[in-house]
């Protein structure tokens, strides 16, 4: 209806409803013009201002013009009359016009400090002279020891002060002996120092880091800490300091209460992160957060729909941490927000947090130039103990024997390669096998060194700023053969070019060049899947690892049984070539425009542009001229990936304060977000290099079904519109409420947008005079509840897709790749949050305790139609996305901030953080009923109404038989027929351990992969200028199911050294693993007399994944300035930092920060990307280590 | 004083203007809704339904590639010929190396297991994807003018196949015909009766229903579809025979008439005899070409319709295949899970004569096509704990691109032979058998000396792991042998419905 009336209005005015709309967001903007009240100064920023007033005291045109601008005044209120009411209008007059006008006939004059103003009569002049007495000087520095120019250093209760100099340094003159200096700057704490006999004070001002008055950035803008209503995170610059992670998400680990981060990819270079913002609230769609650089949205770790159609070729083309590309030195702060209040005007994205990263800019004074210089060792940590060929053979021995057999068990190499091995190559015997030894870990692994280099400049003038930089650094992964060299650069700008236009720019660009070790086939021990050294399957590559295979034959000749390269010959470059290189361009440009006074428009375009080409070269070739098994013939594979994010957002922002109690903050924006993804590929075999390099090789018709084309293209787009109000009384009583309307064409027609709304309140109670007291001086309320959507699915899920197949000659054939589901909508998450924030004891404690409830409804969730509708061609990714189920997330949060010690050369803090998490699947799709492994396609692990999303199913273990096989608990088969609940109880029978008794007797453990509580405690040191931080992280409350050591003693008979005198022998009976067995057969017969194939009872293998770790130790060292000066250095400092020095868990073979999946995306694809989700915690094979590493830097600045 | 002069005057004027453009600005990104976000389907995805007959020529070579498996466990070969091979007790059960990954075989036999609903769920999908895909190109016939003259083959096409996929459903989840026509079967999806999105959830179709609709393709297609393969007109894949030609449908239909029973042997044999008698098929002369050739590319001329794994190139051969026929050592076959599982059942061993090796060393078929491993001599090591000896069927391992011939003319001698035999012409019968033996290398069997039995057993040797054997012996209302013997309409012979679809579906 409302349209219509709209439409009928404009007649036929061409772009009728383009205006309309224009029209209704004028009538807006002029409604709120209105309440404009009697005073309003417009400052250009370059000391030229527009006020207008009547009848307003001269008290109030003061605050006025202090809040809206950069000028401070001082003044003594006893001696200078401000409650006079005048009238004042004036158009673009200097500061110093101003308060003439403002104090026309008075007596009051001034003296300025850059933008500070002493207001001071001739009285009070007359006075300071008759007391003066003495002179003092000093120096003023930031707490590293810079010099700070710009402080304001004034005699307390006096006009009498002045502003230190680019050096930091000041005079004072005519200071009374008893006086008190106050010291203050913008964003440090105000120091006040008695003048005692001395003449010389030199003062280190500390950061105001958890300041209340502390400006942090919010969606689309800024605001007052202590007025934010949302609950949200900060982490400053000084917090990421030089932490050796590879990219910043790694480096937010336990920093924020309620941020769940884990390196699921250990040492791997550039590795993924998972971010999880209180818990997971879906189960297909993506959980990682939304990422915003300067305002642009950029690409997160797993690439988000990148990942989606890219998924079957993870093995050639690395899956890239793109924060990796973000200098850590380049970063100012990072904003974290969690709860509707602050995500809601991010709408359909804002489901699972939001992370603001701002990037740092050029401040006013004299310039600076940072050079600073690190080297990194890493090393491997909590990996799985191998055995030694000694032990391997006799272990396999044992497990041939037991198994009922006589003579040696077979050689390693088997019969298939003897055919191979004849051909050329020597033989491997029984000789050879025992007379070798090799640790093949060690011949693939080694320590990587990391050499860093940055360089930033900066500089601030009142009409521009800069901040330049540039790093370099050169990466030798620990696996032989990663090597990664990355550049990038960054250059944020900004000019007033007019006193009412803003315009600049934040841009970075980075490349780089890698080679990565080989993926193809699981080779090397990135892709293992396998238990090391399962015997039952030499011809897997990870066999390869075997102990006693020799690097060579006696001749010199390489092992190469089978044409089978070793793992450390894969990864040479001369025989398997897989480099890649990555272009990343992430940039944004603004205008502003002072349209009235508190009125502001601002645009920003942005652009994300990520290019990655690569070329894969495989020699037929192995080291000794064998050819290679899975390489029938050489190999060559070019392509390259290109994802391209627009972003442009528009939006007006309004601040008025009004009758003096009343602080109106409107916005009021437009987004549009638009991402392509290209990627493109062509693989050949059989290439001779003249036809590659003539180009032939990519046709191949002859050679029919070898050459493969591979390429895609999506273009994903969200379209915004919001609106923002916050209103405070008095400061103390604070509202919100927020508004998004969202649209993505990921969503048909009919469903395409969306509309998410918050509302918050605040209240601080510690600003009521029937509060006020000395200890606590914050104290806060507040709550807010709001609606935030998640639409991270794949595109075209709305509609049927029709997609060509694949071809033979010229003949192409299309399929039904996937039925849409045309009423799909958003998925919905309603968030409460209650919250208080606290600080006692002038801030020495603060902290905050909150309190969530998510829910998310309407899940996207892949479902299985019924069977008989044809949904799509694969039957095992043939789903449907629908809106069915939810989940449910609660917790609560705690962060403590503590100054525990301070004197005058020590400083002792501390910051805490703890959350808890639980998570519950709420309801479910009717197709999941009974089946609780149907979406995680794993029947260990349920997805299921009324559990945590992942909770294990599994066996229990009911001791061995007599003979030493591991027997499980029966459970009630009626019951679970009937109920199908898997709600089982047990029978109290035992019975053996084989396949089939595991699918059928498994029940819940209540156990689950998701962390129940994690957090982090860091405590600083500082002692002149040493520094020492240490930093714990912890998380619990998880289990990880050992999935790859519980197959290795299912039969494939493996290198685990903890086998060793661990395995059920008759005098061994309660021994922690069952017999050997070489084929994993039981020592029962069925009735033809044939051996039962065994299987291991499951919940054994599942241990608790509590851990707590020393993320880091930090020392560093500044060289006393007075050593520095005569270089004209302003400071230096050399520092150690050890990363993961320690950790305590109940792991012993891997590390429980890792799982073995490469991906943490968590796109439902079916393939298992998604697993993450819901299986965080399932080590099978041997998943890439984790490291520690070693850092020493040094930081030099001029 | 210049310079505030102007910047005075420029505020006024610019002032009012930036306001404006501010709006304008923002006005502007709140364009027109839709456009923006629907501007985004790439033109490379069809998103609509098809719009040529090229599209409908491409959605049926897609559609043969869907009925031939999307993927190895997923493939519907696992139901269509895993279930009658494994139900009707050719094979034993040792799996040891198949027990322990991917699918635990074992529900082939006990049919009790859950798995039985995850495989039978996987063929149970593909029916309705292949026959409403086959049936959307059937709807859309006529409608387009580009390539008219290929509309009647693709019709032939798409009916060939709809029929193939039904039949293949009714003999699996529906009741033997004869045995309780009225009973539900499978859903029927035809041209006018196409899937109309996630909520249409049918009930099923009875097995007279589905009977009639797989005779009435199969008649059409017969009408439709060429004799042979036409380089001007056909495709270059259509040579490989993975595209029916006229005899395909002539011989399904055969089988079809067959398989429903005596009383309906008499519509079976003249179509028996026009797929004898064209010229250009025959029987290969040696027993192991009658399933892959040296390069396992182009089929032989004994194939009538085959699933060519070189024409997909996608993939590799069906999981079945690897489970089946795969009898020496390999790289993959080391890797317990892949590799054989199933050999010739002691029972069937015993009625072929096999377990004679003397006899059995006489026998083309089984020196060409079986291996036998005595008890501990096997290669892998997984089955030298076995303490009997067994044979092994490697009737495909050549190659891994094998074209895997689904229809062979063998089989029209051994129908018309037991036709004949059984309307009293044994002279018939006995020279329909003797084509057989001839090229087995075994002596022909005279007319006088000819049983019933004879043409049997020479029908289990040469179909044997072709999945014949238990609608054979359906047909002819004869008990099923396996572990237990089951009459011939045994209800556990019929799978039931997947679980999901009887959750989902209230109206099956």
């Amino acid at each position: 209806m409302k349209k219509k009336r709209w439409n009928f209005r404009c007649g036929r005015i061409p772009c009728a409803k383009q205006l309309c709309r224009i029209m209704k967001l004028t009538s807006f903007l002029l409604f709120v013009l209105f309440f404009q009240v009697s005073a309003g100064v417009f400052s250009q920023n370059n000391g030229r201002l527009s006020l207008k007033a009547e009848k307003e005291s001269v008290n109030n045109i003061l605050k006025l013009i202090e809040e809206q601008t950069e000028f401070r005044f001082m003044y003594n209120a006893n001696n200078i009359n401000v409650e006079r009411k005048i009238d004042i209008n004036c158009e673009s007059k200097s500061i110093t016009e101003v308060l003439n006008i403002l104090f026309k006939g008075t007596n009051v004059k001034y003296r300025s400090f850059n933008s500070n103003y002493v207001l001071y009569t001739d009285a009070e002049n007359a006075v300071e002279q008759t007391q003066q007495q003495k002179s003092v000087s000093g120096k003023v520095t930031d707490s590293s020891g810079a010099p700070l120019p710009g402080v304001s250093v004034v005699v307390k209760g006096t006009t009498s002060g002045v502003i230190t100099d680019a050096d930091g340094k000041f005079t004072l003159a005519k200071v009374p002996e008893n006086a008190t200096l106050q010291f203050s700057f913008v964003g440090m704490k105000t120091q006040e120092v008695k003048v005692t006999e001395k003449n010389n004070i030199n003062v280190a001002l500390q950061e105001e880091n958890v300041g209340i008055e502390e400006v942090v950035a919010i969606g689309y803008g800024t605001s007052i800490k202590k007025n934010v209503t949302g609950n949200q995170s900060t982490i400053k610059s000084e917090e990421l300091k030089s932490i050796p992670t590879s990219s910043l998400d790694a480096a937010l680990q336990g920093k924020g209460a309620g941020i769940d981060i884990t390196s699921a990819n250990g040492g791997m270079i550039n590795g993924l992160v998972k971010v999880r913002i209180r818990g997971n609230g879906s189960i297909n769609s993506g959980t990682q957060p939304l990422w915003v650089v300067d305002g642009i949205p950029i690409m997160s770790d797993e690439g988000g729909s990148r990942a989606q159609i890219n998924v079957n070729d993870e093995a050639l083309t690395p899956s890239i941490n793109f924060l990796s590309d973000l200098n850590f030195d380049d970063v100012e702060s990072v904003n974290i927000l969690k709860d509707a209040a602050a995500t809601a005007i991010y709408g359909s994205r804002g489901a699972n947090g939001v992370i603001l990263v701002t990037t740092k800019s050029g401040k006013q004074g004299k310039g600076k130039i940072d050079f600073d210089y690190k080297r990194t060792f890493s090393n491997r940590i909590n990996q799985i103990k191998l055995m030694g060929a000694k032990d391997w053979i006799k272990t396999n021995q044992t497990a041939w024997t037991n198994d009922g057999r006589t003579g040696d068990f077979p050689l390693p190499v088997q019969k298939l390669f003897a055919d191979t091995l004849a051909n050329g190559t020597a033989a491997y015997t029984r000789d050879m096998m025992n007379n070798t030894d090799v640790n093949w870990m060690n011949k693939m692994l080694r320590t990587g060194i990391t050499d860093e280099y940055s360089l930033s400049m900066s500089n601030a003038t009142d009409k521009s700023s800069y901040f330049v930089s540039g790093n370099y650094s050169n990466i030798s992964g620990i696996m032989i053969g990663q090597e990664v060299k990355k550049y990038s650069i960054r250059v944020n700008l900004d000019f007033k070019p007019i006193d009412w236009l803003k315009v600049g720019t934040k841009s970075s660009y980075a490349c780089s060049d890698a080679n990565e070790v080989s993926t193809l086939s699981g080779s090397g021990i990135r892709g293992i899947s396998w238990p090391l050294g399962a015997i039952s399957n030499p011809g897997y590559l990870n066999a390869f690892n075997l102990p006693v295979y020799p690097e060579e034959y006696a001749d010199g000749s390489p092992f190469e049984p089978g044409g089978l390269n070793a793992p450390y010959q894969i990864n040479d470059k001369k025989l398997y070539d897989n480099t890649y290189k990555t272009y990343h361009l992430v940039g944004m440009a603004f205008l502003e425009f002072q349209l009235l006074p508190g009125l502001t428009f601002r645009t920003e375009a942005g652009l994300d542009n990520y290019r990655q080409p690569y070329n894969v070269y495989g020699g037929n070739q192995s080291k000794g001229g064998a050819t290679t098994y899975w390489l029938k013939t050489n190999y060559v594979r070019e392509g390259g990936d290109e994802t391209q994010k627009t972003n442009f957002n528009a939006v007006l922002n309004y601040n008025k304060i009004f009758k003096e109690n009343h602080n109106i903050s409107i916005t009021l924006g437009t987004e549009r977000t638009s991402t392509q993804y290209k990627t493109m590929y062509w693989q050949n075999w059989n290439v001779t290099t003249e036809n590659h390099l003539n180009g032939s090789a990519s046709i191949d018709y002859d050679n029919k079904g070898t050459a493969t084309y591979k390429s895609d293209l999506f273009d994903e787009k969200f379209e915004g519109f919001f609106g923002r109000l916050n209103y405070s009384f008095k400061e103390k009583y604070l509202f919100g409420f927020s508004i998004r309307r969202d649209g993505s064409n990921k969503f048909g027609p009919d469903n395409r947008f969306g509309v998410f709304p918050s509302l918050s309140a605040g209240w601080i109670i510690s600003d009521e005079h029937f509060f006020k007291n000395e200890v606590i001086n914050l104290l806060k309320l507040r709550g807010s509840y709001g609606q935030t959507g998640n639409s991270n699915i794949q595109m075209y899920k709305y509609q049927n897709v029709y997609s060509p197949w694949g071809y033979y000659n010229d003949e192409q054939w299309l399929m039904l790749l996937s039925l849409g589901n045309k009423g799909i909508q958003w998925e919905k998450s309603n968030v409460v949050d209650l919250g208080l924030e606290f600080g006692l004891f002038n801030n020495r404690i603060s902290g905050s305790v909150s309190y969530y409830n998510k829910l998310t409804s309407n899940m996207l969730l892949n479902s299985s139609p019924a069977p008989s509708i044809p949904a799509g061609v694969n039957p095992s990714s043939r789903s449907l996305i629908t809106n069915a189920g939810g989940i449910k997330n609660t917790g609560f949060e705690l962060t403590l901030s503590t100054v525990n010690i301070v004197t005058k050369d020590f400083k002792w803090t501390t910051d805490f953080n703890f959350s808890t998490n639980t998570n519950k699947v709420t309801s479910l799709d009717k197709s999941y009923a009974g089946t609780p492994f149907s979406i995680s396609g794993d029947e260990r692990i349920a997805i299921m109404e009324g559990h945590p999303i992942g909770e294990y199913v599994l066996t229990q273990f009911a001791g061995y038989t007599g003979k030493g096989d591991d027997q499980i608990y029966q459970v009630n088969q009626d019951l679970r027929t009937n109920s199908n609940q898997y709600q089982l109880e047990s029978t109290g029978n035992k019975i053996l351990a084989t396949a089939s008794n595991l699918a059928n007797n498994r029940f819940f453990t209540g156990k689950s992969g998701i962390p129940k509580f994690f957090g982090g405690i860091g405590n600083s040191f500082t002692y002149k200028g040493i520094s020492l931080d240490l930093f714990v992280s912890f998380r619990g409350g998880n289990y990880i199911l050992l999935d790859g050591i519980s197959r290795t003693v299912a039969g494939e008979a493996s290198m685990n050294k903890d086998l060793i005198n661990n395995t059920w022998t008759s005098s061994n009976a309660n021994a922690k693993y069952p017999r050997l067995s070489y084929n994993g057969l039981s020592a029962e017969k069925d009735a033809d007399g044939n051996a039962i194939k065994r299987a291991e009872a499951e919940d054994r293998y599942l241990v608790k994944g509590d851990f707590a770790r020393l993320k880091n130790v930090r020392l560093g060292y500044s060289i006393p300035k007075s050593l520095l000066d005569k270089a004209k250095i302003k400071s230096l400092m050399i520092y150690t930092d050890i990363q993961n020095l320690l950790t305590i868990s109940h792991l012993r073979y891997f590390d429980p920060e890792i799982s073995n999946s490469l991906r943490v995306s968590s796109i439902g694809n079916g393939y298992g990307a998604g697993s993450l989700n819901y299986a965080p915690s399932l080590v099978s094979g041997t998943p890439f280590p984790n490291v520690s590493t070693v850092q020493f830097g040094i930081k030099l600045g001029l | 004083m210049v310079y505030n002069l102007i910047f005075k005057v420029m505020m006024m004027k610019i002032k009012p203007a930036l306001y404006i453009i501010s709006l304008l600005l923002l006005g502007f990104s709140c364009q027109k809704d839709d456009k923006f976000l629907s501007d985004a389907v790439p033109s490379y995805l069809s998103a609509s339904e098809p719009i040529t007959n090229a599209d409908l020529q491409s959605l049926t070579y897609g559609n043969f590639f869907a009925f031939t498996g999307f993927s190895q466990q997923g493939s519907p070969f696992d139901g269509i010929i895993s279930y009658p091979i494994l139900a009707s007790g050719e094979c034993d059960q040792i799996s040891i190396a198949a027990n322990t990954s991917y699918r635990n075989m074992d529900h082939w036999f006990t049919r009790k297991n859950e798995d039985v609903d995850l495989a039978t769920k996987d063929f149970w999908t593909h029916i309705y994807y292949v026959t409403n895909q086959a049936s959307l190109v059937i709807s859309k016939l006529g409608q387009f003018t580009d390539k008219v003259e290929i509309e009647p083959i693709l019709e032939g096409q798409n009916r060939f196949l709809r029929a193939l996929t039904n039949y293949a459903g009714v003999l699996c989840f529906g009741a033997p015909y004869g045995s309780d026509n009225s009973s539900r079967a499978i859903i029927l999806y035809d041209e006018k009766s196409l899937s109309t999105g996630p909520k249409d959830l049918r009930s099923r179709n009875t097995v007279e229903e589905v009977y009639t609709a797989i005779i009435n393709d199969l008649k059409i297609a017969i009408e439709k579809l060429p004799l042979t393969w036409d380089s001007a007109a056909d495709p270059t894949m259509a040579k490989y025979k993975i595209l029916p030609y006229k005899a395909a449908a002539q011989m399904l239909l055969a089988r079809v008439y067959f398989n429903m029973g005596k009383e309906h042997w008499n519509d079976a044999l003249p179509l028996i005899n026009t797929v004898l008698g064209y010229s250009q098929y025959g029987l290969e002369a040696d027993p192991r070409n009658a399933y892959d050739l040296p390069k396992g590319v182009i089929p032989g001329k004994e194939t009538i319709w085959c699933y060519s794994n070189e024409w997909w190139s996608y993939h590799d051969s069906p999981f079945i295949w690897n489970l089946l026929y795969e009898p020496n050592a390999s790289v993959f076959t080391m890797h317990p899970g892949f590799g054989r599982a199933y050999p010739i059942s002691q029972q069937m061993l015993n009625y072929m004569g096999w377990n004679d090796q003397a006899e059995a060393s006489k026998d083309l078929r089984y020196t060409r096509n079986f291996i036998r491993f005595e008890a501990g001599n096997d290669p892998l090591i997984a089955y030298q704990t076995l303490n009997k000896a067994y044979v092994w069927p490697l009737k495909y391992e050549v190659s891994f691109r094998a074209s895997l011939s689904m229809m062979r003319l063998a089989e029209m001698y051994l129908d018309k032979a037991i036709i004949l035999f059984n309307s009293g012409d044994k002279t018939g019968a006995a020279s329909a058998l003797k084509v057989i033996r001839d090229r087995a290398g075994l002596p022909e069997i005279s007319a006088t000396a000819i049983t019933e039995e004879d043409i049997h057993k020479e029908r289990a040797k040469e179909m044997i792991f072709e999945g014949d054997w238990l609608r054979y012996l359906q047909c002819q209302r004869k008990d099923i042998p396996g572990t237990t013997t089951l009459k011939w309409n045994d209800s556990s012979l019929v799978l039931p419905v997947p679980l999901e679809e009887r959750t989902y579906n209230p109206n099956i």
